[in-house]
């Protein structure tokens, strides 16, 4: 069981008050776009083995969608971010 | 005009009551989601002029006696207040924000508020909550939390008391979790 911290309620929480919300940072295609990288955007996800950048939302709490740095081979936790960090470190 | 009844209605609290655990249902209060963020412009004086102010994270400012304003997320808090006044806060509320990027929603009808007390209603929170309620939950601080398997809002105003208020439609789920786990302190 993972012990995530939410960077809105400043605690740390069960996992079991947030749920997965998928790879972080996956850019939508323009209009113009091919069926092949429509499909891409889509379907196909890097699945790493290691470090992954996830998005988690704290479902059953304040309900903020936010990033998470995690190793998905160890669980460690090496970041938990907002959005609004990466914005402001862009 | 039509009976006033809650989600619990007829339900026997008194059933629950043992010595070291009660239950009672606080009914004559009505909910408000208010949704803005602290930081917009011309937030702090409309608000000023309602008589709110915007608690920090998990935390509640004003009383139940007047207006209880609780933290939700970093843009919304529910503000609890007596029924007979929540027509006109949500009148006067609307006229104050207009113009301001927030919402007023009234949501009355759409929680039910529980107080639990007694010595051992840790031990029966405990049974239910993935947080430690009696380690964490400090007198002036709300969390939104799991009860079994509910999603709940679990706040503390004062030592004796702690108010669980699940959405009405897991009121009858929250209280039959309530009365297994409290068999044992009856």
């Amino acid at each position: 069981m993972l012990l995530i911290h939410c960077p809105y309620c400043g605690e740390l929480r069960d996992e079991q008050e947030y749920r997965y919300a998928g790879e972080a940072f996956i850019q939508r295609p323009g209009l113009a776009c091919t069926d092949e990288q429509w499909g891409d955007y889509v379907f196909n996800r890097t699945n790493p083995k290691g470090k992954t950048v996830e998005q988690w939302a704290h479902a059953a709490g304040c309900r903020k969608l936010f990033v998470v740095e995690r190793n998905n081979v160890t669980n460690e936790i090496y970041a938990v971010r907002t959005f609004e960090s990466y914005k402001e470190q862009a | 005009m039509a009976k006033f009844e809650t989600a619990l209605e007829g339900r026997d609290f008194n059933a629950l009551a043992g010595n070291g655990f009660q239950v009672s249902e606080e009914r004559h209060y009505g909910y408000v989601v208010l949704r803005i963020r602290s930081s917009t412009t011309g937030a702090a004086e409309a608000l000023a002029n309602l008589g709110i102010q915007l608690p920090s994270a998990l935390g509640v400012t004003g009383s139940l006696d007047t207006k209880l304003v609780k933290w939700i997320s970093p843009d919304e808090y529910l503000i609890t207040l007596s029924l007979s006044q929540k027509d006109a806060f949500i009148k006067d509320a609307k006229a104050a924000l207009q113009g301001i990027f927030a919402a007023v929603v009234d949501n009355s009808g759409g929680y039910s508020l529980l107080k639990l007390s007694g010595e051992h209603v840790y031990e029966v929170l405990a049974k239910n909550c993935v947080y430690d309620c009696s380690q964490f939950l400090s007198e002036g601080k709300v969390v939104s939390t799991l009860f079994s398997k509910a999603t709940v809002l679990i706040y503390r105003l004062d030592a004796q008391h702690i108010y669980l208020m699940p959405r009405w439609s897991f009121a009858d789920y929250v209280f039959q979790a309530l009365e297994l786990s409290s068999r044992e302190f009856r």
